[in-house]
């Protein structure tokens, strides 16, 4: 082996331990008993403290509140893909006029701070009776996810040939056949792609959750914020909750992983 | 089986037309070639037919149903496009049996028909392929099985050829004329091309842009014979052949019996003589095959000057300049090629000369 490859590898091997530096403290963390995690300097040995775990899952609202989240998280992706995909498939494909200035305005809704939508929706929430609700959260986050996958698949869709769907529709199919069989196949990458990217949304948003959920719609990151107490902070249980909110994430990156990387580099190379 | 009429049909994007006036008869089981330049609609056209674009006004027809407003699927055509369009995600089998699965033929009839396409398009031994796994050749074959499975009323190519190389269009050329002899189905294909214009069409349509056609796209709808021996007008008579046909605008000279440009005359084939009589000027079209090299200066010929010269082998095409317009001149075999920098006389083949309108730029009746 070259001394240039050896020099490559151990960059890339102290590049992925500092990436993974978090991770094993917050695993290391959730095993340890509160004093001995606030200690300075840490400590180096201990008996690992698996109960932080069980009392994570036990506390009040952890289970329901990661409930939630799974039922919120896949509610959020369904709409955002069932109205992403065809409002993208409407912008690439359609010969309306002003259709970029359209395109334009939905992306700008993604660049406004959230902040700004909280106010009239706790009061929307309110007279709807949405507040608090799976509903309510799941509507809440499409102003986050929903113009995110107009355009990601927008993008997907336009890289699709229109010439295959002509000769679809002249093999038979109907419009709806066109975008059912032969259009979504071929852009699967970029739903997995933005349902992924949604998914995640749910999973780490903490202001709508805050403001909007309380008890019903409560999610695991507000739930996980929750274990602060007014005196004393429960680092361990904390981190052991953080760790089980990893876990659905952790499974779903690796159920779409290689579609998902196909997502991510579509166009990078010359089909 | 179908004909497909075109009855005074137009296309407009906005403002902007692209295609006026069309009107054109494509006979049951023949197959029309439509021929033209970039922007002249012949794939606007053939996609009106396919019901990919609609008809801005007129009537069009296959058979006798009005199918201006059917969906594409309802009108019973097949279509093959230069890109192949094949479906990446289907492998060659569901590529070929998808339009039949779509129409809910039942399964044994459907392996029965893909079986038979892939087996006269020798394709049976990809059929598990993913069209990424294939070659260009292979990939329009493909192309060519999705659409002769279904046995529809019309084939519609839109130039299916273009991406092949030299070698392999041969080949499929001779490939799609076979098919369609086997299956006798009313074929319109598309192309630019006029050598494969003039050896695939029963009849050629020649299509010109807006721009320069005036009133109608079409130029001349004929055999390719006619087109070459009697070509309607100037865009046709410089379209087809190649090189190109020799204008040359001539004063005429009935008394003598000439025609005069820059000092020089030729005398007027017999039988143009009556047609001419009368025309101050004229347009003299002669294709660079049937101008002759003359020995020495003779009543009759063309002095030119030439400026260079192509030898493709056996024959050689040279460039010339002569009654101070650009000329060009075919050699056939044996005959001596002039260098660069000669004067030669030419002779033009009495027998192959056209005369057209210099205004409306439209054939002269010979007698």
């Amino acid at each position: 082996m070259k001394a240039s490859r050896i020099g490559i590898y151990a960059s890339l091997i102290l590049l992925a331990l500092l990436f993974a530096l978090p991770v094993v403290w917050l695993v290391w963390t959730s095993l340890k008993l509160p004093v001995e995690a606030a200690a300075i300097p840490p400590v180096w040995v201990f008996t690992p403290q698996w109960s932080n775990y069980v009392d994570a899952w036990s506390d009040r609202g952890f289970a329901s509140a990661f409930l939630n989240t799974v039922v919120i998280g896949i509610g959020t992706v369904i709409v955002s893909i069932a109205f992403g995909l065809p409002m993208g498939y409407g912008l690439a494909r359609s010969p309306i006029r002003g259709k970029q200035a359209i395109g334009i305005g939905i992306l700008f809704l993604r660049m406004l701070p959230e902040m700004i939508f909280l106010i009239p929706l706790y009061g929307i929430y309110r007279s709807l009776g949405l507040f608090d609700t799976w509903t309510g959260m799941i509507l809440a986050f499409q102003i986050i996810t929903l113009p995110f996958a107009v355009w990601l698949l927008r993008g997907f869709v336009e890289g699709v040939p229109v010439d295959i769907e002509d000769v679809a529709r002249v093999d038979g199919c109907t419009d709806f056949q066109v975008l059912t069989r032969i259009t979504m196949p071929l852009i699967l990458p970029g739903i997995v792609a933005s349902a992924m990217f949604t998914f995640v949304s749910v999973w780490g948003g903490l202001l709508f959750p805050l403001a909007l959920g309380y008890s019903h719609a409560e999610t695991i990151s507000v739930a996980i914020a929750n274990f602060r107490g007014y005196s004393n902070f429960q680092w361990p249980v904390m981190a052991a909750g953080a760790i089980i909110a990893t876990i659905p994430q952790i499974l779903f990156f690796g159920f779409v992983q290689r579609h998902l990387v196909a997502g991510l580099t579509v166009g990078s190379v010359k089909g | 089986m179908a004909d497909i009429t075109f009855d005074r049909v137009g296309k407009s994007y906005g403002s902007t037309k692209v295609i006026t006036d069309l009107s054109l008869k494509v006979a049951d089981e023949e197959f029309m070639v439509f021929v033209g330049p970039s922007g002249c609609g012949k794939s606007t056209a053939l996609r009106m037919v396919a019901g990919l674009e609609s008809v801005s006004e007129g009537r069009l027809l296959i058979g006798d149903r009005v199918v201006n407003d059917l969906e594409p699927r309802e009108r019973d055509v097949a279509i093959v496009l230069q890109s192949y369009a094949l479906y990446p995600h289907k492998t060659v089998r569901q590529n070929i049996e998808f339009a039949l699965k779509i129409r809910g033929m039942p399964k044994p009839e459907v392996d029965r028909l893909v079986a038979e396409a892939a087996g006269i398009l020798e394709l049976t031994p990809y059929l598990d392929r993913k069209p990424r796994a294939l070659s260009g050749g292979q990939r329009q074959r493909v192309a060519l099985g999705r659409a002769i499975v279904r046995r529809p009323k019309a084939f519609l190519f839109d130039e299916p050829l273009s991406n092949l190389d030299a070698e392999l269009r041969v080949t499929m050329r001779a490939e799609i004329v076979k098919l369609r002899r086997k299956f006798s189905t009313t074929t319109i294909y598309v192309t630019h091309d006029q050598t494969e214009a003039m050896t695939m069409g029963d009849r050629i349509a020649v299509f010109a842009p807006l721009a320069e056609a005036g009133a109608s796209n079409l130029m001349q709808c004929d055999t390719p014979m006619k087109l070459y021996r009697e070509p309607a007008n100037v865009f046709v008579a410089q379209f087809i052949g190649s090189p190109k046909m020799n204008i040359l605008e001539m004063a005429v000279d009935t008394e003598k019996g000439r025609f005069i440009a820059d000092g020089q005359a030729v005398a007027i084939p017999p039988a143009w003589k009556g047609a001419v009589s009368g025309w101050p000027k004229v347009l003299v079209g002669i294709r660079p095959e049937h101008l002759r090299i003359e020995p020495a200066a003779a009543a009759g010929t063309l002095a030119a000057e030439v400026e260079m010269v192509e030898v493709l082998g056996d024959e050689a095409v040279v460039h010339l300049k002569a009654a101070g317009q650009p000329m060009s001149l075919r050699t056939t075999r044996g005959e001596p090629v002039p260098t660069v920098g000669d004067v030669i006389r030419l002779r033009p083949d009495p027998a192959s000369v056209h005369v057209f309108d210099p205004q409306t730029r439209q054939r002269l009746r010979a007698a």
